[in-house]
């Protein structure tokens, strides 16, 4: 038995066959061609900036701004692509907008460029629903909201944030048509950025009760919850080890003295044991009930 | 004597990422809670309690067969007995014993520990430990040569790589101990040399380093960058005559590698990026493939800010070699049809 399970868990050889060397080379010329050229093209303009005309500066990137539009337009291309397309036509917006402001020298706050960067993509957003463009929106809109000078930095506003992007991602698709269900890493990513945010802020803050740490711990309960219902193990780990560091801290602030921290040492290695063999037996679970569901699926298809 | 791994039995299960971060942070946690334990003892007890843990952590892997028990209690303990032996080593070395002979005492023991150790997890760590600390081994304070060797060990631990790819698993039986951590060895070799690299240009951009690396001095950092175009080559035909000889693109395909190692040689850095990208694409290491990328990146926009020209020639340099690789990359297209 135990040689058994030695022989089953050797891992597997893996090697680049012909076609995969090919295409290795094939994307690391034109990655490296591209990358050059566009430095290339990028460092001539920085250098002849100060002499070109405004015109001519707003129009080199007005100029790339609507050839990228034309191939996302009339260009026949595959998805993935088409995506990528729009996606680099959010950023020539940007750069748009910040030749604009150099150009014109508005004086406007730092903010006022991404407000306005994040409000004209919105619509190419919406239209591409390509996920790393979402997380290219939303961190637009996050450094917006932070560079707002009246705005004190506090975690806190972020957290409600993200979880308002996050019940936006889980509950827009079923009133929104032609919105596609969020990937589950997309969701992966929000829950375990929200579990952080919200342990993060537990940990430095001072009160022991106050009602922006309720808020904190119903939003964290309720990433634990949503992993949960979902059967998403990576969140689910997150949310445990969240509890883990907040037990602790809890236990610090209630005694206040470090020679305490010698009666939570045992009790924590107790714990770390259970919840993972929790976490297993979770694992074990789930993946049954995720066979029996892909076996009934392809029983109905036949 | 067992050496081989011991298998969770009563669970049967492998452990999965979610897995290994509860145990990693959960075990972070419990081993800071241990060391202000600790550290309430005086320096007299606490001579050999670092040691003791070690040991214990030891003995606990090759008795115990539940792993979430060993992960939980052995992990932390010895990593703070680690520590609390390197305290010790400290305070009895006084100003006698020079830092390198700490560092080789410390590999010495984590050897000790990794051969007699069966927890397969903590073996993983404790190998990313030994590779770290190996070239630290050589450090000498009263002169600067040592930062040289950061980049030469880098070479040695490709060397290490290449060497998992000939003596694969298929050349050895399934109970071989060395089979079951060939991807642990790829691992802590593609890290550890990509961050050995990396801190040896940091080096050189803090002005430690005046002449061996500097780019814009002909004949400086050639030989480093030679070994690696070499090392690059060799894998490179190796590779070809077992997937193109005896086909019309071989010769092509040669020259193109040949001239590819022979650009690569200007600078050290970029040659080192390309040998592990060499390496590590070869058996599908796209950890590896992708440190080893963001590396070459971060080489290549040293090696150009660190050219003494102006930056209107730059920028035509620069759209050469765009072009240059762009045709490369359309005669390749033709090639393959």
């Amino acid at each position: 038995m135990e040689q058994d399970i030695v022989i089953e868990s050797l891992p597997q050889i893996k090697r680049a066959d012909n076609q995969k060397w090919q295409k290795f080379v094939e994307v690391l010329a034109l990655v490296l061609g591209v990358g050059f050229l566009l430095s290339g093209i990028i460092f001539f303009f920085a250098y002849n900036w100060d002499g070109l005309h405004r015109f001519v500066k707003m129009g080199i990137v007005l100029a790339l701004l609507l050839a990228t539009f034309a191939a996302v337009v009339k260009v026949p291309m595959r998805d993935w692509i088409r995506n990528i397309t729009i996606f680099a036509l959010c950023i020539l917006v940007g750069a748009f907008l910040a030749v604009y402001g150099q150009v014109y020298q508005t004086g406007a706050d730092s903010y006022l460029l991404f407000l306005g960067w994040s409000l004209c993509i919105v619509v190419w957003v919406v239209v591409a629903d390509f996920y790393p463009l979402w997380l290219f929106f939303m961190s637009l809109v996050i450094l917006t909201y932070g560079l707002i000078p009246t705005v004190k930095f506090n975690l806190f506003d972020y957290l409600i944030i993200f979880s308002i992007f996050t019940v936006f991602f889980e509950f827009a698709p079923k009133f929104i048509p032609n919105k596609s269900i969020a990937p589950k890493w997309f969701m992966t990513l929000l829950i375990c950025t929200l579990s952080i945010l919200a342990v993060t802020i537990y940990i430095f803050q001072e009160e022991f009760v106050s009602p922006v740490l309720l808020v904190v711990i119903a939003i964290y309960g309720l990433t634990g919850f949503y992993s949960y219902e979902k059967k998403n193990l990576l969140g689910y780990s997150v949310f445990c080890i969240g509890i883990l560091i907040l037990v602790y801290k809890l236990f610090i602030k209630m005694i206040g003295y470090y020679e305490s921290m010698v009666f939570i040492t045992l009790p924590f290695m107790v714990a770390i044991y259970f919840l993972g063999k929790h976490i297993i037996d979770k694992k074990k679970k789930w993946e049954s009930v995720s066979d029996e569901e892909s076996m009934s699926t392809e029983n109905l298809d036949k | 004597m067992e050496l081989t791994d011991k298998y969770d039995f009563e669970e049967g299960t492998k452990l999965t990422w979610p897995l290994k971060l509860l145990f990693f942070f959960g075990g972070l946690i419990t081993m800071s809670t241990m060391l202000v334990l600790l550290c309430v003892f005086s320096k007299e007890t606490s001579k050999f309690f670092g040691i003791c843990m070690m040991i214990t952590s030891i003995v606990m892997t090759r008795i115990i067969n539940n792993e979430k028990l060993i992960l939980s209690v052995a992990y932390p303990l010895f990593f703070v007995g680690q520590v609390f032996t390197n305290i010790f080593i400290f305070v009895i070395g006084n100003d006698t014993w020079s830092f390198n002979n700490i560092i080789i005492i410390n590999v010495l023991i984590l050897t000790i520990a990794c051969f007699f150790c069966r927890n397969h997890f903590m073996r993983q760590c404790i190998l990313l430990a030994i590779f770290v600390l190996v070239p630290l081994t050589l450090i000498n304070k009263k002169n600067q040569v040592f930062y040289h060797i950061f980049f030469y060990y880098a070479i040695l631990l490709w060397g290490v790589y290449a060497l998992t790819i000939k003596y694969d698993a298929n050349r050895f039986g399934k109970e071989n101990l060395y089979t079951h951590y060939i991807p642990t060895i790829r691992f802590c070799a593609a890290l550890t040399a990509i961050g050995y690299a990396f801190t040896s240009v940091i080096f050189v951009i803090m002005g430690r380093i005046d002449t061996i690396f500097k780019t814009g001095n002909v004949g400086n950092g050639v030989f480093e960058s030679v070994v690696c175009a070499l090392f690059t080559f060799i894998v490179a035909y190796k590779l070809l005559s077992r997937e193109m000889k005896g086909t019309k693109n071989f010769i092509w395909c040669i020259a193109l590698t040949l001239l590819g190692c022979v650009a690569s040689c200007i600078s050290p850095n970029i040659a080192i990026a390309m040998l592990g990208l060499v390496l590590t694409y070869t058996v599908l290491d796209y950890f590896g493939v992708a440190i080893c990328g963001l590396f070459l990146i971060f080489a290549l926009s040293v090696f150009y800010y660190n050219l003494e020209i102006m930056l209107i020639y730059k920028s035509y340099l620069l759209m050469g070699s765009g072009v240059v690789f762009l045709s490369i990359f359309y005669f390749l297209k033709k090639l393959s049809k």
